[in-house]
């Protein structure tokens, strides 16, 4: 249990659309456990319900059903389904970090400020933030003529790697990546493979959804298969 | 994180007002006008806190009452009952019982407010750097030469151009007297800013730079902020959590990403989806 950072049981999600008066389930019962440097990840067909299974642990959504339980840097153990928001704010300012494909960026910021905000607000000095924001960069081949400029102007891949390179910069001890790899070129891919490797050998424990299964085969520690749920059930 | 703000059942009725007011107005009732007095509910029994350092936004449909809550806590209104305290560094101020002195002494040196309307919150007749000095001149700042320096400094760190303070705000575009009335409203470190639809109606280029330099400078001050809007953009780009109203209701809160993906309330749902 001590080296346990992520215990999940019985997770379940569903939606009530009041417009339709119908209940949806997304995702089923889901349970597995983490420990630190391992990855897990959600296998399933598409539909099954694996994205919000992640955004019901990060709390985007809110959780019909289950336990998140997810051990702090404090050791102390916090189930994110039910901790309050002002937890998980500070917790995800902290700790737990969430990539997705898609980056939402104001145009004033220049990408290097991008990659460094996130550091910056744990209060990390100026100065080393972006020389970590500036290695990502690098290591996600952006080409280093576009670190001043903002991303808002950037293609779809080279925002995505942007994304990712933030993420990774602020690092934290949960990662939960939703298909982080999905529409870049193979280089970029083995680029971003190779800075998950990285993370989970500092100890980063995550959680996954890849697109390509030959990734899962490749970075999975364990492998959590996604039941598609009862496909609407009867209106209440 | 502890609340910096306190909100307790605050309520504001104008009109008459009945013992039947609050029963039959509200989300259930389709309306916020009572029917036995004709008294209209623009504000019913919200309670919620604000933490440190926190930005917290309202919003919902016009009409909901997000103004009138935010023009209470300013005192440029009164409720009809509840409370609100307000844990500023150690003291503790009951708001609707401080009296009149007090209330002002406060809003000019403790809170700051930004308005839609900058002809509200910026004297038009005298200059913008003036606008910062008198804000200045409330707080006990008193030395001409410290006020002009900080005048010029706020003006900078919200992108004025240092050649117009001596200028009339009338005669700027409204992003630049959005930017002065934001220099005037940090003038006295406040920690605490209200801020109502402060980006509607300007040009969507214009919005997103001011929305960004409200964003650094609240991470620089680390000012909690009530944030206004009925711009789902502006809640998704400034805020942390939300609160959604109706009709004088809060009906929901949450995460702010909570509420713009997974919308629990009926009414929220249907304010996100029309928004797609
Ligand atoms: N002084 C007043 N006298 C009478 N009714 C008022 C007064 N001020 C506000 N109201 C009413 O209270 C309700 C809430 O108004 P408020 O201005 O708080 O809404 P809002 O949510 O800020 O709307 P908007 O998005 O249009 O600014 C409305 O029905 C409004 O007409
Ligand atoms: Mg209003
Ligand atoms: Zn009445």
């Amino acid at each position: 249990m001590t080296d346990t950072i992520l215990s999940v049981r019985g997770l379940g999600k569903g939606f009530y659309i009041h417009d339709r008066a119908k209940h949806i389930p997304a995702a089923m019962g889901v349970s597995f456990d983490l420990k630190p440097g391992e990855l897990a990840a959600l296998v399933g067909p598409s539909g099954a319900g694996k994205s919000s299974l992640l955004k019901a642990i990060y709390r985007s959504y809110v959780p019909t059903e289950g336990v998140v339980n997810y051990t702090t840097a404090a050791g102390e153990v916090v189930d994110l389904v039910r901790a309050p928001e002002t937890q998980i704010t500070a917790l995800r300012r902290a700790e737990i970090g969430f990539v997705t494909q898609f980056l939402h960026c104001l145009p004033r910021l220049s990408t290097l400020d991008v990659v460094a905000r996130p550091l910056l607000q744990q209060g990390i000095a100026r100065a080393a933030a972006h020389d970590r924001a500036a290695q990502m960069l690098a290591a996600l081949a952006i080409p280093e003529q576009l670190w001043d400029a903002t991303p808002a102007t950037f293609s779809g891949g080279e925002r995505q790697r942007v994304n990712i390179a933030r993420s990774f910069a602020q690092g934290g001890r949960l990662m939960l990546l939703d298909e982080p790899t999905a529409s870049l070129d193979p280089a970029s891919r083995e680029n971003v493979c190779a800075m998950i490797e990285g993370a989970k050998a500092e100890g980063t424990g995550m959680v996954a959804i890849f697109h390509d299964t030959a990734l899962v085969g490749r970075l999975a520690d364990h492998r959590i298969d996604v039941q598609r749920a009862a496909f609407e059930e009867a209106a209440e | 994180m502890k609340p910096i703000l306190d909100v307790e059942n605050l309520t504001r009725i104008h009109g008459p007002a009945c013992p039947a007011c609050l029963d039959v107005t509200g989300p259930d009732h389709d309306t916020n006008i009572c029917r036995h007095c004709g008294s209209v509910v623009a504000v019913a029994g919200a309670s919620f806190p604000l933490h440190k350092g926190e930005v917290l936004g309202i919003m919902g449909e016009s009409g909901s009452g997000k103004s009138s809550l935010v023009k209470m806590l300013y005192f440029d209104d009164r409720p009809t009952s509840g409370r609100a305290i307000f844990h500023d560094e150690g003291a503790e101020h009951d708001l609707f019982s401080l009296n009149e002195a007090q209330q002002l002494r406060l809003r000019d040196t403790r809170m700051g407010m930004v308005y839609q309307n900058p002809s509200l919150g910026l004297n038009f007749d005298i200059s913008a750097g003036g606008n910062i000095a008198e804000r200045l001149l409330m707080s006990d700042e008193l030395s001409y030469r410290v006020i002009r320096e900080k005048a010029t400094a706020l003006l900078a760190r919200t992108e004025v151009p240092p050649a117009r303070m001596d200028e009339l705000p009338r005669n700027f575009s409204g992003g630049m007297q959005q930017r002065v009335q934001i220099a005037r409203a940090l003038s006295t470190g406040a920690p605490l800013l209200f801020l109502d639809e402060v980006t509607t109606g300007l040009d969507l280029s214009v919005q997103a730079r001011i929305l960004d330099l409200i964003m650094e400078l609240q991470e620089v001050t680390g000012v909690s902020m009530l944030v206004v809007t009925h711009d789902l953009g502006v809640v998704r780009h400034l805020t942390t959590r939300t609160i959604v109203m109706k009709y004088g209701r809060i009906i929901e809160s949450g995460l702010t990403d909570q509420i713009l993906e997974d919308p629990q309330a009926a009414y929220t749902q249907q304010l996100v989806s029309s928004a797609l």
